[in-house]
């Protein structure tokens, strides 16, 4: 296959217990066309390598302005200062950084390369029932890397997960469908004009795409999932619609509620972006249950739990 | 736990450990009365009578299990044969912040009086640092290596099922025979033997009768007890003490009184290394709570209450005070009873039983620190016992930890034994396996392997006090593999030297300080006629334990990779930059600490490196011969002397600054790890376990990520993976560094905290401030 076998990858992580069943091997592409504002992985949305910069391990030896050659980074008093004008993209700062207080995000690797990793961990996943979960990013921005690296998985006798928005285009869900065993698709909105006023995108080819993907020949697990937002999508309406759309799907295995957190605002500093839900707080734990428990008596016949744990229904 | 068991719970929590000069007395009476004509056997079995006939019995109130160590709980005897303390190292005892004994204004007075004049000079410490050769005293000095021995004798064994089906007068009659079978035309040793078997003989009267002087005491309470249920205990008290150890036990108390009995004598006669326990506990007594239960004589809740009593024991005996380096290598309360559950049976079905639950109920609503606990899971282990152990570690405390039962096995077989003796195993101490009831597993001392780099490094010298310690390797580099030859040539010499030290040390106990009583207990010391000490079991191994494997692994790989491979740095540099302890090269140290390979991470660079200094530490040790017969192997723990090797190095290659604590066990570096757990366990699974003698792995998770049922079968799951991958032991602690830092901070709020240390648990408030940073500094996994 050859550079055409290459994807943008984030990272990949071991041992998950939130993607999936069992202990899993989570590898996150690079490149999203959803801007959510509450996205915690801000560093998987851009299809490009990014630089991130943590101040606070930063021991200000200037290896790295000296190893730029375009002048793009200068010493501060206590920190570097970045011009992201003059930067070309070159990673010789990252390289001359001793202590990785310069990291890139990103990195084009091959579905062998990834499957090596994923290798790693087989015995884990013969014993936890885990396998190999791509996440995003968004797995349709790749899916021909994506469908490679599940069809890999699958020859392997490795199980498969997907974690998408289901944005995009159906034929670029249909190239993946053969090869996962559970799809998780998230529902950040039933009302198109709010999809598009808190994500950048309206929710048209989502919901279209969750319900061909459920008619489809396929065999897999479909779960739901809505990243709990309070003030955004966190009403009786929404959750009604939800419940509604829900209740049409024959491969639906579970509805989950993931609540807010706000464990990826530093990385937005990193990236010397800005946060804009800076005042929005996560829910309570009781607020949670409640809504838990009112979109589960919506619809008695589905399992609706929180964050993965354990279901009600 | 009902009113009884708190009591006496209390009553071991709160009370201090302090000296008792009891023993001591009791020795020096002895050895002034002129006992020289006696063999050593005689010697010591006489002695060991002599104690248990003077002797103060303790009764204590509402206890079901009798028999205390000391004239008290938490009275630690002293051991003046083997150590004699100075009046300054009973101040030290006294007044240290960590680990104190309390000693008396009297407990002094009669040391300077009798004690110390008596034995100065003549204890086994004496004789064995004046014994020493020069490189030996200089090695042990710089901190290349410990030495068990020296104040503490060898012991490292654990009992097996015997004592459950036979009472030790059949043991006696065993002796008897033996003896009669002696060949005193052909057999050139003969007359030792007898000596030996004779003094065997006179141990097991010993025990008897200090069992019946228990039961004299308990009669005579009982006739002044007015509390009718108290008396008719009294009563049961004294009938099993006068029936047990003599006779083999016929019911489940009679059974954990006997096993305490034959514990007491094993501690009172020499201050034996790894306290001395009865091993597969759940096994051994099932058949007597299986009976009991049928028969109606038994409740489930009269045999809790009789385990929790038996704990209680365990914990009333602390370990004997230790001064000096052995005080630095094991510095705890906790003397290493390490009690095995589940495993498999003789014939290789499952070994969980009923009993094995209602122990982990015991362990878990006890608490304590002393006895230790392990689980021993083999693939035939049903995963309700698993996560039955995973459900207690969780709860934070560090117990009990996990052993893979099938590597236990298969290293024990490797070793030679028999597949039976090999399944009647398990592990000890920390870590260390044995064929329980059959084997003497001395543990010798631990070995600083990183201190093997630093000498290659500087040609042999010690850049801590300028000295040539070893042998000069050379100091012009000019490819990794001349490093590691010169690491291996270190390694070569300093082991060489530990081994003749070593094998002085075991004859000089074979010749002094044999242990008659011990080897009535040991298979096959009675067939043989030879003492535990001079190779009467049945199996004889030698070990030495390597320190720092983590810290070794990712020198080297520092030195390879920015020196060699990527040429970041040249080796000059490096070693400026290790002789300032990195000051002014903070970027080197930065470099060292992030952009290199480390252990841990499922890295094969750095695991290979690994494997390589296992293989030369394996060596290096395995097969050498011992005196007894036997052979040496080794095995990676390192109690708590990971911090001492750690404070006699300066700077190190893997950007650790000087005097820090080095990794311990087999785990990587504190903080090296960052791929989560399941890459430490492909990392640590690559080493060869099965050719050692037990290794320590340490994992550290945040309470929430063994939340809720998942959890538990994750942590369960994760423990399947290793063991498939061949590991030997894993162990938990599950606290955030958040409870860990406060309790630094106010140590009184948090008393009760106890903490996973390497191979036991401790109260994190004992532990030296170096230990808690360790620990502290140890990678919270927050995934899996």
């Amino acid at each position: 296959m050859g550079s055409l076998d290459l994807g943008l990858v984030l990272k990949i992580e071991r041992g998950s217990i939130y993607d999936g069943p069992g202990l899993r091997t989570v590898v996150f592409l690079k490149g999203c066309p959803l801007r959510c504002k509450w996205c915690s992985t801000p560093e998987s949305q851009s299809y490009r390598l990014e630089k991130g910069y943590r101040a606070k391990y930063c021991i200000l030896c200037g290896k790295c302005a000296a190893a730029c050659t375009q002048g793009a980074i200068c010493l501060a008093e206590d920190k570097l200062k970045l011009n992201s004008q003059l930067c070309i993209g070159s990673l010789n700062c990252v390289r001359a950084c001793p202590r990785g207080a310069l990291e890139v995000y990103g990195n084009l690797m091959s579905v062998d390369e990834v499957m090596q990793v994923v290798l790693k961990d087989e015995v884990f996943f013969f014993h936890s029932g885990g396998g190999v979960t791509i996440s995003g990013g968004e797995v349709l921005l790749q899916s021909d890397f994506s469908r490679g690296i599940l069809k890999a998985a699958r020859g392997l006798g490795i199980n498969t997960a997907v974690e998408t928005s289901l944005y995009g285009d159906y034929s670029q869900v249909d190239k993946i469908l053969p090869w996962v065993d559970f799809l998780y698709v998230d529902l950040k909105h039933m009302d198109s004009d709010q999809h598009l006023k808190w994500t950048g995108v309206d929710n048209v080819s989502v919901l279209d795409n969750v319900k061909k993907a459920d008619a489809s020949v396929y065999q897999f697990d479909l779960y739901l999932r809505i990243p709990l937002i309070p003030g955004v999508n966190d009403d009786d309406d929404n959750l009604a619609a939800a419940a509604a759309f829900s209740s049409q799907l024959a491969k639906l295995a579970a509805i989950e509620i993931l609540p807010y957190h706000r464990l990826g605002v530093k990385t937005y500093q990193k990236l010397g972006r800005e946060y804009e839900l800076k005042d929005l707080r996560p829910p309570t734990h009781a607020h949670v249950m409640e809504r838990v428990s009112y979109l589960a008596q919506l619809v008695p016949t589905i399992k609706v739990g929180a964050g993965g744990g354990d279901y009600i229904n | 736990m009902n009113r009884r068991v708190a009591l006496l719970k209390e009553e071991t929590l709160t009370t201090k450990p302090y000296i008792s000069t009891e023993r001591a007395e009791l020795m020096t009476l002895f050895y002034q009365s002129g006992q020289g004509s006696f063999s050593a056997p005689m010697q010591r079995a006489l002695a060991f009578k002599f104690l248990l006939e003077n002797k103060a019995i303790y009764l204590g109130e509402g206890e079901l299990i009798v028999g205390e160590r000391g004239p008290a709980p938490k009275a630690c005897p002293t051991y003046p044969e083997l150590c004699c303390h100075s009046l300054e190292d009973l101040e030290l005892l006294n007044s240290r912040e960590k680990v104190p004994y309390a000693v008396s204004a009297e407990t002094r007075r009669i040391y300077k009086e009798e004690i110390i004049p008596f034995w100065r000079g003549k204890s086994m410490r004496d004789r064995i640092f004046s014994r020493m050769s020069h490189e030996w005293l200089a090695a042990y000095e710089a901190g290349v290596f410990t030495e068990f021995m020296e104040q503490r004798a060898p012991g490292h064994t654990v009992l097996d099922d015997k004592i459950y089906r036979r009472g030790l007068l059949d043991f006696k009659q065993d002796i008897a025979t033996s003896l009669a079978s002696l060949d005193f035309l052909e057999d050139p040793d003969a007359y030792a033997k007898s000596e030996q078997l004779k003094a065997m003989s006179i141990c097991v009267d010993a025990i008897i009768m200090y069992a019946r002087r228990h039961a004299a005491a308990a009669r005579a309470l009982a006739q002044t007890e007015t509390d009718p249920k108290r008396r008719a205990e009294l009563e049961r008290i004294a009938d099993i003490s006068t029936r047990v150890p003599a006779r083999a036990p016929r019911d489940f108390w009679e059974a954990l009184q006997a096993y305490w009995y034959v514990h007491l004598g094993v501690i009172t006669e020499l201050n034996t290394w790894d306290s001395f326990n009865p091993g597969r506990l759940d096994q051994h007594l099932y058949p007597f709570y299986r009976r009991g239960l049928e028969e109606g004589t038994l409740t489930r809740a009269q045999a809790k209450e009789l385990l929790q009593c038996f704990w209680i024991k365990f914990n009333n005996q602390p370990a004997p005070p230790k001064v000096g380096v052995t005080a630095e290598e094991s510095g705890t309360y906790t003397d290493f009873a390490n009690i095995n559950l589940g495993g498999l049976q003789p014939d290789g079905s499952d070994g969980v039983n009923e009993l094995t639950y209602l122990i982990l109920e015991v362990i878990d609503e006890m608490r304590l620190i002393q006895p230790s606990t392990n689980a021993q899971v083999s693939h035939k282990s049903p995963d309700r016992f698993l996560k039955a152990v995973c459900r207690v570690i969780r709860k934070g405390w560090g117990q009990p930890s996990i052993f893979n039962c099938d590597t236990i096995i298969a290293q024990l077989l490797r070793q030679g034994k028999s597949v039976q003796d090999a399944r009647c195993g398990g592990a000890s101490g920390c870590v260390e396996v044995g064929a329980f009831g059959k084997e003497s597993y001395i543990l010798t001392g631990y070995f600083n392997l990183v201190k093997m780099i630093e000498l290659a490094l500087n040609n042999g010298v010690d850049p801590r006090t300028g000295a040539q310690l070893g042998p000069a390797t050379g100091d012009k580099f000019t490819s990794y593999d001349q490093v590691f030859t010169a690491f291996k040539q270190q390694l070569e010499h300093f082991i060489t030297i530990k081994i003749k030290g070593n094998n002085i040390i075991e004859r000089m106990f074979a010749a002094y300080m044999p242990s008659p009583f011990l080897s009535v207990i040991i298979d096959d010391c009675i067939k043989k006629g030879q003492d535990y000490n001079d190779g009467g079991a049945r199996y004889n191994t030698t070990y030495i334990q390597g320190v720092g494997l983590g810290s070794a692994t990712d020198c080297l790989a520092a030195i390879k990779y920015q020196v060699f491979d990527q040429e970041n740095l040249s080796l000059n540099q490096m070693l400026a930059a290790l002789r300032n302890n990195f000051a002014g090269y903070e970027d080197i140290r930065q470099l060292l600490l992030n952009k290199t390979p480390k252990y841990g991470n499922d890295d094969v660079y750095a695991d290979l490196i690994l494997t390589s200094i296992f293989d030369a530490f394996y060596a290096a040790v395995e097969g050498r011969q011992n005196t007894k017969g036997g052979v040496y192997r080794i095995n990676l723990l390192p109690t708590t002397c990971h911090v001492y090797f750690g404070s006699v190095i300066g700077a190190t290659p893997d950007g650790r600054r000087a005097w820090q604590p080095l990794s311990e066990g087999i785990s990587p570096v504190q903080g090296a790890d960052r791929h989560g757990p399941t890459a430490v366990i492909k990392s640590a699974a690559k080493i060869d376990h099965i050719r050692t003698g037990g290794t320590l792995l340490n994992q550290k998770f945040s309470p929430q990520t063994l939340a809720g049922e998942e959890g538990i079968e994750r942590l369960a799951q994760l423990v399947r993976s290793y063991f498939t991958l061949g590991g030997h032991h894993l162990q938990f602690n599950v606290v955030d560094g958040a409870t860990l830092r406060a309790a630094q901070e106010e140590p009184d709020k948090h008393k009760d905290l106890i903490v996973r240390v390497a191979g036991y648990s401790d109260y994190f408030c004992d532990l030296n401030r170096d230990l808690q940073n360790e620990i502290i500094a140890r990678t919270e996994h927050s995934v899996f």
